[in-house]
């Protein structure tokens, strides 16, 4: 029988570390106020001060604190990168995830005895990749990238000794994780060096009439009509048109969410399901959080339970992804 | 229309007890309302000054806040460390980023037991202006554990003990004041969603006979043009 998995919620900010620790968390992930981090929004995040705080609220609760310093150091320019896994080292962090070699490195020569996690930045979707990892830092936990079906994890599991963690509930991200530039191309910053993916800055909203067009440095992403959920404008779920057709040609918005195959994941041999949205309010990791904790518990012990979450839903649909892939 | 989180339905209704309490509170002079505001603002204040940290970046930002269901619009300007509250005309427009919702959706934001994205999502609410500016407000203020109610009844001290009884009893009103409203607006409502969605059954069957022509018209002019071509 496999290890009950570990629910792994995220934080992004003191109160929504509390709320998902309460909710049912047995692992939250969070990151501090800068770059370090791939959630890197105005007004979300970490002091040195909070973190020390949230690391107390949650070990007093029996809950780890991961911290995410999983962008890509600045070339020249280490410092804040460096200072972050410092700091985790110091304030007793359960986990630090990474993905930058250098930044591996540096945490596992100067602090052997950290735990490291590689972030699906990494997008280390293969054994031979992850064995290399676990062989040169000690990594001892791979969060995969969304691009892997259940039989595919299944046998990367058979050829692996550390943990996986699965993206379980959240955002889509259908390019390479980790190398996509197309939010750097029309913006100019980076989601992997600057840690921040289409950045508010740069996004407008304007109403057309009864539309509502959302645009990311002044190009329009989509059009929503009056019926339509809006959503908020990453390239990759843009409504474009292409041979006189107007449609995604990435990616639909809609939210990932595996609830239905929890129990096919756990016999696959995940240790871990991850749930996305440091950005999003604490209602919504409230909501998240809770019924997640019931249908992993339902799942570790054999049953299916389904939640109804589509109100929780981007563009107010969900989908397995890749984990149910039939394309190759 | 609205979302569901906790069990809770938003309504996005102008129709709201604020709508009464708005009409009442109209012929009044606007100062002690704003007074009033600026010492709720005033206590938040000294009460999160984590939120007040992350909020340092809008120093000198206005944020237009419109309840649908009230007679004056909001405007909160951010100074270093400071939220100054001012009841402006509903006809005022600048600000750096303005929210426009009903009352009680808005103030359930403000209380963190609403998802502002959501709301946003499905257009129960409507924003405007500098979003950057707008999603570190939200941040700062989703932050820290914020209860409005708990908030007023702090600020006023020694008064707290009568604070809370006249708070309790508004909330009764409140209560079942929007319980009565709701059944008007059902009421109103009904008769009015009826004939729209007769409306829409209509168009759909007109559209359906607009294509069916659409198609036999191609069909036509394909055969017309296998026709002169065969006679040329």
């Amino acid at each position: 029988m496999n290890k009950k998995p570990e629910l792994v919620c995220p934080a992004g900010t003191p109160a929504a570390l509390r709320i998902a620790v309460i909710a049912g968390a047995d692992a939250v992930y969070l990151g501090l106020c800068d770059q370090t981090n791939a959630r890197n929004f105005p007004g979300l995040n970490f002091s040195e001060e909070e973190l020390a705080q949230g690391v107390d609220f949650a070990h007093e609760r029996g809950v780890k604190v991961l911290l995410a310093v999983n962008t890509y150091a600045k070339a020249g320019d280490n410092k804040p990168w460096i200072k972050a896994i410092d700091i985790a080292a110091r304030l007793k962090i359960d986990a630090v995830i990474l993905a930058d070699v250098g930044l591996l490195d540096y945490a596992h020569r100067t602090y052997p005895d950290l735990r490291l996690h590689l972030s699906v930045q990494a997008a280390a979707s293969n054994a031979a990749s992850i064995n290399f990892y676990a062989k040169e830092f000690n990594v001892r936990r791979v969060v995969l990238p969304r691009v892997l079906s259940v039989d595919e994890i299944k046998a990367i599991n058979e050829k692996i000794k550390v943990e996986t963690e699965v993206l379980a509930f959240g955002g889509m991200c259908p390019m390479a994780e980790g190398h996509c530039s197309m939010s750097s191309y029309v913006t100019g910053q980076s989601p992997n060096k600057d840690g921040i993916c289409s950045p508010p800055s740069h996004v407008t909203y304007e109403q057309l009439g009864t539309r509502l067009a959302t645009k990311l440095a002044g190009l329009t992403i989509n059009n929503f009509e009056e019926h339509e959920q809006v959503g908020y404008p990453t390239l990759c779920k843009g409504r474009f048109m292409a041979n006189n057709r107007t449609g995604y040609l990435f990616e639909s918005p809609t939210s990932l969410n595996i609830m239905t195959i929890l129990p096919e994941l756990i016999d696959a041999g995940v240790s871990a399901f991850k749930i996305e949205g440091r950005q999003r309010s604490k209602a919504y990791i409230k909501a998240v959080v809770e019924n997640f904790r019931k249908a992993v518990d339902a799942a570790a012990e054999g049953r299916k339970l389904i939640i109804p979450m589509d109100h929780l839903y981007e563009g107010g649909e969900d989908t397995v992804g890749a984990y149910k892939k039939d394309w190759s | 229309m609205g979302i569901n989180l906790h069990n809770r339905k938003i309504k996005n209704s102008v129709f709201s007890p604020f709508f009464v309490l708005g009409k009442l509170i109209k012929p009044l002079p606007k100062l002690p309302i704003e007074l009033l505001m600026q010492h709720v603002a005033t206590t938040l204040e000294i009460n999160h000054p984590n939120v007040m940290r992350r909020l340092e970046s809008l120093s000198g930002k206005e944020f237009l806040i419109c309840p649908l269901d009230f007679p004056y619009k909001i405007m909160l300007r951010l100074n270093h460390k400071s939220l100054k509250i001012k009841l402006v005309d509903y006809t005022c427009q600048v600000a750096d980023v303005t929210i426009i919702g009903s009352f009680d959706v808005l103030l359930q934001m403000l209380d963190g037991k609403t998802d502002g994205d959501g709301l946003f999502f499905d257009r129960s609410i409507m924003v405007k202006g500098d979003t950057s500016a707008l999603l570190t407000l939200r941040n700062a203020m989703d932050s820290d554990d914020i209860n409005l109610k708990d908030e007023i009844i702090r600020s006023f001290g020694i008064f707290k003990k009568p604070i809370t009884e006249f708070i309790n009893l508004t909330d009764l009103i409140y209560y079942k004041l929007d319980h009565e409203l709701n059944d008007l607006n059902r009421a109103l409502m009904e008769p009015l969603m009826l004939r729209v969605k007769s409306v829409e059954a209509e168009n759909s069957e007109l559209k359906e006979k607009l294509s069916m022509i659409e198609k036999s018209l191609s069909k036509s002019n394909k055969k017309l043009y296998s026709m002169s071509r065969r006679l040329k």
